[in-house]
């Protein structure tokens, strides 16, 4: 019997000719992990594309503001317009700032694996050259001009006006900051393995939907007066359907694009947490499971599960969504086709069927049949027996494994 | 069951339709149905546990202190993906991990199988048992889990480590109490030729003389001596008293560790060794000798737990009618909380035995574990002194055990006071 | 060997008997709400001889949708076009459900009666304030409360007028939408009594019907659009003269010294002056110059519809406006389609005696006109050009939240959008919603508990600890000697009996140390300091 166990293997021990363990440098550069922070990036920048253009653009966008403080201050912003996308319409003033918040983002997870030495030096570094942008010039001229008349006085105003531009530049890169913060702390979560910072950027799409569902309420948006009108209200009435699939129109364009921010908030929320989580796990692992090659395949096991299911589940999540707003028209059919009946024609006739309320009974009902679904199809096993049927060999080798 | 991230997802859909409702908010409404949606479509997989599991050890018995390699081969035989599956097999909380792990994360297509390997190793002696095997079963974003067991426990004795003696008893200044392996002149299991005698039924053939069958055509069979110099007998203090002390130095742990190496020793001898373990009430297994003896010896004293108040003369009165006359008897006690000890010794003694008392200073194991003023300390040792010079003075040998030192060492200390 | 399955018994039933509990309370709760009658009638999505669905599918040919309300018009605030929107209530058969809710002083308040509760009632203020049009027809029901908020009442006792037609019977009752009570003439009315719709005809110099507006102008039929009724020989003629046919009537009051949501309230039409009113309901006419118990019964003109405007105008485009009817039967299938009705070869809605008999025919009247009438002045398009034709957005809602379903199934259907929409609605419910909310995040919060990470432990952590209480005792003076007396006997090799039997001496002698057999000998007090010097002479004695 003592001869059956062996003792844990390792990966120099059997000798594989390029030795795969779970260490984190080696599993970050692990083509899953990178396809899942890949996703996640992606997912994160359509979510905030989305956001943006039924949210913000033409309605509440950087631009926009720019363009007031521009009229306010009766001068140009020292940030370059090509940079901040004014003068550009509708998408496309985005463009640019993103790419920004990309490059900014990753600068900040890059700096999160320096030694804290080198990120004390970078913040300070960060530190001085705002302190010496913003007072260096004021600072240098004044006190020349001191050295030079040999009088201790106050900076006079042109002196002082040398602070405009490092403000104004401070200033628009914030308003800048604030509008793409979604995107640097997303960007920064996930390939900074922050689960502080991946909050951060769903928690400020969150709250700045809620912010805008509020605001858009007609209670306080009629209180709003002129500012009001600037919110981009989406109205609970919808017309005819334009997007679905087999060629059954399920939802309008704009709900279709509310259900997109929704989809990709969360497969931006599980891939990027997914990657920490497993990275967490291996990171805990003893040395001598980081060396195994049986955690390693179970690792790899574990890692396209959560591949395959982002892509199925999540996208099976979008289709379900779609689906069940769409199904009030369905279920609209179905009633208006059962003639006779009284209730049959106030029900197809409902006002509440167009409204959000037959919308959401309706929806109800899909998502109940598709739970009550998994009890009469047995997806597992269906999915268990094509994967053995197009795998023969591997149970084959499982019962091997028995006879010893 | 649904994880704190399924019921916050399950109650934020729903908040998120109802208020969206409330202020006319597609957005909210629409982002609460994707949320209802995820949970939906993702209660389609739950994963399993419906896992076989097979643990291999590198040995049933071992001693105390050594490392044990455990396998675990977990199989999926079922048609479905486990799913992400954790398995945890449950070590007793006396055993450390040294190298690998009792657990992993896998995700077991049908007919796969995965290995978990670790090594424990067990610091303490006593029956433990490793199982049963813990799953927990999860979906991919952790929403669903679902915890089982598979009941598939592997049993394993840790005995007492064995100290080596010999060099003690060769180096002590007292007269050799036990001069060797020298021939009984008794009938028994031995090796040597002892006598002929007739063949009674139930005697194995091997034994049959043919011989002798050939000469004078009745069956005799051949009777070896006994072995053994002498029957040696332990007597081991098992009772609640004997617990004083930390996990790995206290009385009984050094007793059971002495009863052990001496049981060895003198096996390794081809004597007869009997062990008496006294807490409660009274063990006893018979003298006798060979591997079969060791092992029942070990794991007696791999099973002992301290408890109980019984007195050695209760002990010395029940069992000195079986002890073989002038014999030699360990007495393995710290001789605390017993009033009747010399006199159990002195009476030991009279019936011509050689009476060694291995004394654990059970004061100094109180020492290691609570603050004992210093004068109170001074006196209770005193006591512990008068105590032991007395049963030297009934004419035992008598061995004042300190805690930090080796067995050996102690033995060699061996005196009548 | 898989042990998962590892029943509780104890829980299971515990778990039946909770489910079954709430199971019984919803269905009791659900069974007070749901309320069947098979007497189905005033529905616009239905085809019975008292149904409304000729005037249904006369709006939906006009291109107008339609809509129906079954949950609750506190749905109205949802609207998000009021201005074209109309709002048709025909009788209001049953009260609503009794839910807590806020009442207009802000107070909760359960009990409503009269068919809409405060809120709803709100809702359909709200709903005409902002630009809506509502026509409540009704007579006994429960519309009272809606009537109430623009300071008329519903009087709810059967009123009888001199201007019923004979052929059928005294239910059946003229009324012509002018500010003069019209008379008969034998068995049809008096021309000469005859005058027009005192706003749509223009005489108050404002608010005059749009169709008016194209009088006389030429056009195909199809270009008529909502004047369509008015269509005549290739063109417009618009006539606002409108005798409607009523059935079982009551009548309307203004609440004096009430003013309602609107300043601007109007008569639209008035019964004879010879009209009674049967005050307590025996069937029979008892007036007299006061009202009392021997003429309980009330006689003269009474009102029988009534305009509430938003501004003088009643333009739509100004403002909203609610028109009440004392008749919740006046657009039912038999009157406002009575061709249909009567229709010998094709009768619409089932055998009567007209088709059968030749007898009780519906006689020709101008409900459909009217009420076309009415849709085209609140839904037509105000753009230029579109003079005639529904607007965009044009949409009739027709409230059926308070006719009760003759199936289980389709009441247990609006009663969940009626608590869906309540809930979501109404403000003590979204209160109590919150609420609900709140606390099942609390208790997600606080109950719901993810398994702990599984951690093997290594813990051998244990003492064996002696009885402390006896350290004090080993320190006493006494203990001491005790223990000392027996180092004594015992380095000497004496029994103890010998030992008590020693002269103190020969032990003094024995010790050998003056300090120690003072010790032995004379029992004393001892500091601290001289019995710990004591025990060191006790540890070392003996030693040499």
């Amino acid at each position: 019997m003592a001869d059956d166990v062996s003792i844990q293997a390792d990966v120099t021990v059997t000798g594989e000719i390029s030795p795969r363990t779970l260490h984190l440098k080696m599993l970050r550069k692990q083509w899953q992990i990178i396809s899942l922070q890949v996703i996640a990036t992606i997912a994160l920048i359509g979510m905030y594309l989305e956001v943006v253009s039924t949210y913000v653009v033409g309605s509440i966008d950087h631009t926009m503001l720019f363009d007031t403080i521009e009229i306010l201050i009766g001068d140009q912003l020292p940030i370059g317009d090509w940079l901040t996308g004014e003068g550009r319409d509708g998408m496309s003033r985005f463009y640019v700032p993103i790419i920004l918040g990309l490059l900014l983002g990753g600068g900040m997870a890059l700096l999160a694996f320096q030694t804290p030495k080198v990120q004390q030096r970078v913040k300070l570094g960060f530190i001085i050259t705002l302190i010496v942008a913003l007072v260096g010039q004021l600072l240098l001229s004044w006190l020349t001009g001191m050295l030079f008349s040999f009088s201790l006085r106050l900076p006079n105003s042109s002196e002082l006006s040398s602070l405009e531009w490092p403000l104004l530049m401070i200033m628009s890169l914030t308003i800048l900051f604030l509008y793409l913060l979604p995107v640097i702390m997303g960007v920064r979560g996930i390939w900074g393995l922050s689960r502080r910072s991946i909050a951060w950027a769903i928690g400020f799409t969150l709250l700045f939907l809620g912010i805008h569902a509020i605001l858009a309420f007609p209670l306080i948006n009629g209180q709003l007066g002129s500012y009001g009108d600037s919110v981009n209200i989406i109205g609970a009435q919808f017309s005819d359907p334009t997007i679905g699939i087999f060629g059954l129109m399920l939802v309008t364009k704009q709900q279709f694009a509310l259900i997109m921010i929704a989809v990709l908030i969360m497969v931006f929320q599980e891939s990027s947490y997914g990657v920490i989580r497993y990275l967490e796990y291996a990171y805990r692992l003893p040395e001598s499971c980081k060396r195994d090659p049986e955690y390693v395949r179970q690792m790899d096991n574990v890692l396209n599960t959560h591949l395959r299911h982002t892509f199925g589940f999540l996208g099976l999540t979008g289709i379900a969504t779609t689906i069940a707003l769409g199904f009030h028209s369905v279920l609209l059919g179905i009633v208006q086709d059962s003639t006779g009946s009284q209730w049959a024609g106030q029900i197809s006739e409902s006002i509440e069927l167009s409204l959000t309320y037959g919308l959401v009974i309706s929806a109800a009902m899909f998502l109940s049949v598709m739970a009550i679904l998994r009890f009469f199809v047995p997806w597992e096993r269906i999915w268990g027996f094509i994967y053995s049927r197009r795998n023969p060999e591997v149970i084959t080798q499982g019962k091997e494994v028995v006879e010893i | 069951m649904w994880t704190r991230k399924a019921s916050f997802t399950f109650t934020g859909g729903i908040a998120l339709i109802l208020i969206g409702m409330m202020i006319a908010n597609l957005q909210m409404m629409i982002l609460g149905l994707t949320f209802i949606a995820f949970i939906v479509v993702n209660s389609w997989i739950s994963g399993h546990g419906d896992v076989e599991v097979q643990r291999t050890l590198s040995a049933d018995n071992l001693y105390k202190g050594d490392d044990l390699y455990v396998e675990l081969l977990v199989t999926n035989r079922s048609n479905r993906n486990t799913q992400l599956l954790e398995v945890y097999d449950n070590i007793p909380h006396e055993m450390k991990l040294r190298s690998g792990l009792n657990q992993m994360r896998l995700n077991l297509k049908p007919g796969e199988s995965a290995r978990i390997r670790y090594v424990l190793r067990c610091p303490l002696r006593g029956h433990f048992s490793i199982g049963p095997v813990s799953l927990r079963s999860r979906n991919t974003f952790n929403l669903g889990v679902d915890e089982m067991y598979v009941d598939h426990h592997s049993d394993i004795v840790i005995f007492p480590q064995i100290k080596e003696v010999e060099e003690a008893f060769l180096r002590s200044r007292t007269p050799k109490m036990y001069t060797g392996a020298t021939t009984l002149r008794t009938p028994g299991q031995g090796s040597e030729f002892y006598s002929l005698r007739e063949y009674v039924p139930g005697d194995p053939f091997k034994n049959i003389n043919w011989k002798a069958f050939a000469r004078t055509g009745d069956l005799m069979v051949n009777e070896k001596c006994r072995d053994a110099v002498t029957d040696l007998y332990i007597l081991l203090d098992s009772r609640d008293i004997a617990r004083i002390g930390t996990v790995l130095k206290n009385p009984l742990e050094m007793g059971t560790v002495s009863a052990a190496s001496l049981a060895a020793f003198f096996l390794k001898r081809r004597d007869s060794v009997a062990l008496a373990i006294f807490d409660d009430s009274l063990s006893y297994l018979p003298p006798d000798t060979g591997d079969k003896q060791y092992f029942k010896i070990l794991s007696a004293l791999a099973g002992v737990s301290p408890k109980g108040n019984m007195p050695l003369q209760a002990v010395t009165n029940s069992l000195s009618g079986r002890f073989s006359r002038g014999s030699p008897v360990f007495i393995i006690s710290s001789c605390e909380g017993d009033g009747t000890v010399p006199a159990a010794v002195r009476d030991l003694v009279g019936r011509g035995h050689e009476v060694t008392v291995l004394s654990p200073s059970s004061i100094d194991f109180e020492r290691l574990v609570s603050r004992i003023p210093r004068m109170s300390y001074e006196v209770l040792k005193l006591e512990r002194q008068n105590r032991l010079t007395t049963l030297a003075g009934s004419g035992a040998m008598v061995i004042d055990w300190m805690p930090d030192m080796d067995l050996s060492q102690a033995l060699m200390q061996v005196r009548g006071y | 060997m898989l042990d998962n399955i590892n029943l509780n018994y104890r829980r299971i039933g515990l778990q039946v008997a909770f489910w079954s509990v709430l199971l019984v309370l919803l269905l009791s709760v659900l069974a007070n709400f749901v309320n069947l009658s098979n007497t189905n009638q005033l529905s616009a999505y239905d085809d019975d001889w008292n149904d409304m669905s000729a005037f249904r599918q006369d709006i939906k040919d006009m291109g107008i949708q339609t809509n129906s309300l079954v949950s609750s018009p506190l749905l109205l605030a949802d609207i998000e076009d009021p201005r074209n929107t109309t709002y048709i209530l025909a009788g209001v058969e049953r009260d609503t459900l009794s839910l807590p809710q806020f009442d207009s002083d802000g107070f909760i308040t359960i009990a409503s009666e009269d068919g809409y509760s405060p809120s709803e009632i709100d809702a359909i203020v709200e709903f005409v304030d902002a630009g809506g049009t509502a026509l409540i027809l009704d007579d006994y029901g429960f519309a009272g409360s809606i009537a109430q908020a623009y300071g008329v009442r519903y009087t709810g006792y059967q009123l009888y007028d001199t201007n019923y037609v004979e052929e059928l019977d005294f239910n059946y009752v003229w009324m012509c939408i002018q500010s003069t009570p019209c008379g008969m003439n034998g068995s049809s009315i008096d021309p000469d009594t005859i005058s027009v719709h005192e706003r749509w005809s223009g005489s108050l110099g404002e608010g005059a019907h749009p169709c008016s507006l194209l009088n006389g102008q030429t056009m195909d039929l199809d270009d008529a659009g909502l004047c369509a009724q008015h269509w005549k020989d290739g063109e417009i003629q618009y006539n606002a003269t409108y005798q409607l046919l009523l059935n079982n009537i009551t009548a309307l009051e203004l609440i004096p010294g009430v003013s309602g949501a609107f300043n601007d309230v109007s008569i639209r039409a008035v019964t004879s002056n010879e009209a009674t009113v049967d005050v307590n309901g025996d069937g029979e006419i008892w007036v007299g110059n006061e009202q009392n118990s021997e003429t309980p019964d009330l006689w003269g003109q009474f009102n029988l519809s009534i305009e509430a405007c938003a501004e003088n105008s009643c333009d739509p485009n100004d403002g909203g406006r609610i028109v009440f009817m004392a008749d919740g039967s006046a657009l039912i299938n038999a009157i406002y389609d009575y061709e249909g009705f009567n229709d010998p070869n094709n009768p619409l809605y089932g055998s009567n005696d007209c088709v059968t008999n030749n007898t009780k025919c519906i006689p020709e009247n101008d409900n459909r006109k009217w009420a076309l009438d009415f849709i085209a002045e609140a839904l037509m398009s105000s753009k230029i050009g579109e003079k005639g034709q529904p607007s965009e957005t044009a949409m009739v809602i027709f409230d059926e939240s308070r006719h009760p379903q003759n199936a289980l199934l389709a009441d247990s259907y609006n009663t969940v959008y009626f608590l869906l929409v309540y809930f979501t609605g109404e403000g003590l419910a979204m209160l109590l919603l919150f609420l609900i909310l709140f606390i099942a995040f609390e208790a997600v919060l606080i109950k719901k508990r993810d398994p702990e990470p599984w951690r093997h432990v290594f813990s051998i952590i244990y003492y064996g600890f002696g009885d402390a209480n006896r350290y004090t005792y080993y320190s006493k003076t006494d203990k001491i000697r005790q223990v000392f007396l027996s180092k004594v006997r015992n380095q000497n090799g004496l029994t103890r009996e010998e030992f008590h039997a020693m002269p103190a001496r020969e032990l003094v002698s024995l010790i050998n140390d003056p300090v120690l057999a003072k010790f032995a000998i004379e029992p004393g007090k001892y500091s601290l300091e001289q019995t710990v010097s004591v025990v060191k002479r006790i540890k070392a004695w003996g030693r040499t």
